[in-house]
């Protein structure tokens, strides 16, 4: 049986005035039914592109699917024509948004929109329609889904607003949902909650998820693999465990220290040095070496793959960086001290 | 999770509507409208005479001019009746003799009466807003006009809306080729003065007046050139609509829910009409009744230059033009006056309503 979303080698570019923006250039990942796989990186790594790739929802143009496959099912999505990929948007694939204060129609119910998407994919009557909503805000744990089915959205808080992205989301039993920062815009204790309620639903539903995110804490929350993703490449695969405990790119072991920690005390938290380079003028090497202390002559001028440097205890690691060695070193000297 | 208050809830166009009745100016406009809408729509209740009737004895009238007639049978029954202004008279068994104004003596048999009731053979119309140059009574001509002026500005403007929307949403919505050439479209429109489009629309119409006639009857309903002055002024007014309505989807379209409905699969035309029109209404509706009340003016400017209405049917515009001469002779001010000032109320009151309801409307987006 094939997995449930491969993406194999997917490369998006942006054509614009300043030149083409490779957002994508050749990230490959996959998601397994059940499994969530967690998409972290600062912004503009092309997490998100490469999430709205999948959907087939880039803007075209100035954007454009150079290459690559993505696999849902074994199906090619990217050979779809647009009425079959809008059959399976919002219905086998479902996205949810960072922004779920303006990401509900301001001049409809919330019934009325997850009506809506139910009448399309479903071929149901209103009547069935508005059943099968209520049970979703029930899922979602809005408390008395039938009076707030005939609400508006200027009516609900944020976090009551995600719920009902979410219930819209999962109201077609998707099997792969992609939550693009769905925390982002939320307040900690409801960031926490709409995790938790992520996590069960995925175990109920069986889905698989892709979590995108910013934020290593989400990541540790939920995923159970992680891709790092850094100037539209991924540049370490692996389980969380191995992120976490034995993180082996300079990039992902920097993002790993600039989160304060209970218990240290600091005079200013850790940054990585310098900026992003905009995606239209990566370097021809490891687009990371512009802001990497390990960074040589081949860094700048050959682009490093990624490489399988997992063991049989840790599962597969893939890492792309040509001094992992010297990395290495200096961690183990770091964490010695 | 704490429970939910019961709370009354409510669309939001109930909150619009409940701003918009704190708005003074705004229903005053709207009570105004919906007077100037009944004063057309019931004019053959409320006009005192047929707004077409003749009687040149009684040309150029001042207000409040009585009048003194005898209702006679017009010859071989099939024409109106005839209406003969007189002096005084004296009713005998079986001829009614009568001084006709200026002098002369007549009679007329008995038979040849209206009917048997003196009320009705005999009438004493008093001329409230005075008479014209053939005699009509002018207030008569208001109240007919009405029913001419608003339902140009109400038919022109939903030609106007609908193709203005269309265009509008597709440009805006789609953008790149498609936005293109229908904004090169719609700037060749633009460059051309208004009135002067109007009137070539109207000319080539002209043509065609009786093909659209079969279809529907305009020409009965409102006046011959009815169907002309619509589409006219229709056609040529949907540039304004088109610019604000592509504005609205240009940002409309990048936002999250937007974004969100394709996530969810629908297709365009549902995200155009079913998404986003809905959102970007208000402003339509703003720019409608500033719409109706250039149609209304644009009617008026036809029908003065004579491509409007046909005669003999009552247009403010055509009693504009007519009441102009003896405007430049220093009489009569009347004639202009008075289909001016409805038409300067009609548009201050689809104005001040337009503008109430944006601000009723705006407010709602803020929630």
């Amino acid at each position: 049986m094939s997995k449930l979303l491969e993406i194999k080698n997917l490369q998006t570019f942006f054509h614009t005035d300043d030149g083409v923006a490779k957002s994508v250039d050749g990230v490959s990942y996959e998601v397994d039914r059940g499994e969530t796989l967690g998409v972290v990186g600062e912004s503009g790594c092309g997490k998100s592109v490469t999430a709205l790739s999948v959907m087939r929802l880039i803007p075209m143009p100035p954007g454009k699917i150079e290459g690559g496959e993505i696999l849902f099912n074994g199906r090619d999505l990217l050979k779809l024509t647009e009425e079959e990929m809008r059959s399976i948007r919002g219905n086998e694939i479902s996205m949810i948004f960072q922004e779920p204060m303006t990401s509900l129609n301001p001049v409809f119910t919330i019934g009325h929109q997850i009506d809506e998407a139910v009448i399309l994919h479903q071929k149901v009557s209103k009547a069935e329609a508005k059943l099968r909503s209520i049970e979703m805000l029930r899922l979602v744990g809005i408390p008395a889904p039938e009076q707030r089915y005939g609400e508006y959205p200027h009516q609900l808080s944020g976090g009551m607003r995600q719920r009902v992205m979410i219930a819209m989301a999962l109201s077609c039993n998707p099997q792969l949902l992609i939550a693009d920062e769905p925390t982002t815009a939320l307040d900690v204790t409801v960031q926490a909650q709409i995790l938790e309620l992520i996590n069960k639903l995925q175990k109920e539903l069986g889905m698989g998820v892709v979590m995108i995110t910013h934020d290593l804490g989400v990541i540790a929350e939920v995923s159970d693999r992680v891709a790092v993703m850094y100037g539209g490449k991924i540049v370490e695969y692996s389980s969380v465990d191995e992120i976490f405990h034995n993180p082996q790119h300079p990039y992902t072991i920097g993002l790993l220290d600039s989160i304060p920690r209970m218990g240290e005390h600091h005079t200013r938290l850790n940054t990585i040095e310098g900026t992003v380079p905009a995606a239209t003028s990566y370097p021809k090497g490891c687009h990371f070496c512009t802001r990497c202390s390990f960074a040589d002559q081949k860094c700048w001028a050959e682009e490093p793959r990624l490489a399988d440097t997992g063991s049989e205890a840790s599962g597969h690691h893939y890492v792309a960086c040509w001094h992992l060695d010297r990395v290495a070193a200096t961690r183990r000297v770091v964490e010695t001290e | 999770m704490q429970a939910i208050p019961e709370t009354q809830v409510h669309s939001l166009w109930w909150y619009s509507w409940r701003r918009l009745k704190r708005n003074k100016l705004a229903m005053l406009g709207l009570v105004i409208m919906v007077l100037l809408f009944l004063c057309a729509g019931f004019a053959w209740l409320i006009a005192p005479m047929n707004p077409n009737r003749q009687i040149l004895e009684y040309a150029r009238k001042p207000s409040g001019f009585a009048g003194n007639i005898l209702v006679v049978k017009a010859p071989g029954g099939t024409y109106p009746d005839e209406y003969i202004p007189i002096e005084s008279y004296t009713a005998g068994p079986e001829f009614i003799s009568f001084v006709r104004v200026g002098g002369s003596k007549d009679s007329v048999s008995r038979s040849h009466l209206i009917s048997a009731d003196e009320a009705e053979w005999h009438q004493t119309p008093t001329f409230v807003l005075g008479t014209d140059r053939f005699g009509r009574d002018v207030l008569s001509r208001l109240l007919y006009g009405a029913r001419v002026s608003l339902s140009v500005a109400l038919f022109a403007e939903i030609i106007a809306i609908f193709i203005g929307v269309l265009l509008g949403a597709l440009a805006g919505y789609f953008r790149g080729t498609v936005d293109a050439v229908i904004m090169w479209f719609t700037n060749v429109i633009w460059s051309f003065p208004f009135i002067l489009l109007v009137l070539v629309f109207s000319l080539t119409l002209k043509e065609f007046i009786d093909v659209f006639d079969s279809i529907i009857p305009l020409s009965d309903w409102v006046g011959r050139g009815a169907w002309q002055t619509f589409l006219a002024i229709g056609l040529t007014s949907w540039v304004d609509t088109c610019r604000i309505v592509r504005g609205q989807f240009f940002s409309l379209r990048e936002t999250e829910y937007v974004e969100a409905t394709r996530a969810v699969g629908f297709g365009p035309m549902r995200t155009i009409f079913r998404h986003i029109l809905p959102n970007a209404l208000g402003p339509i509706i703003v720019v409608a009744t500033a719409g109706f009340a250039s149609a209304i003016i644009a009617e008026a400017s036809l029908s003065f230059v004579g491509h409007g209405i046909e005669l003999p049917t009552a247009t403010w515009g055509q009693m504009i033009y007519d009441g102009l001469g003896f405007l430049q002779a220093g009489q009569l001010p009347g004639l202009t006056l008075y289909p001016s000032i409805a038409i300067a109320l009609a548009v201050f009151a689809i104005n001040v309503f337009g503008d109430g309801l944006r601000d009723a409307l705006d407010s709602k987006m803020k929630v």
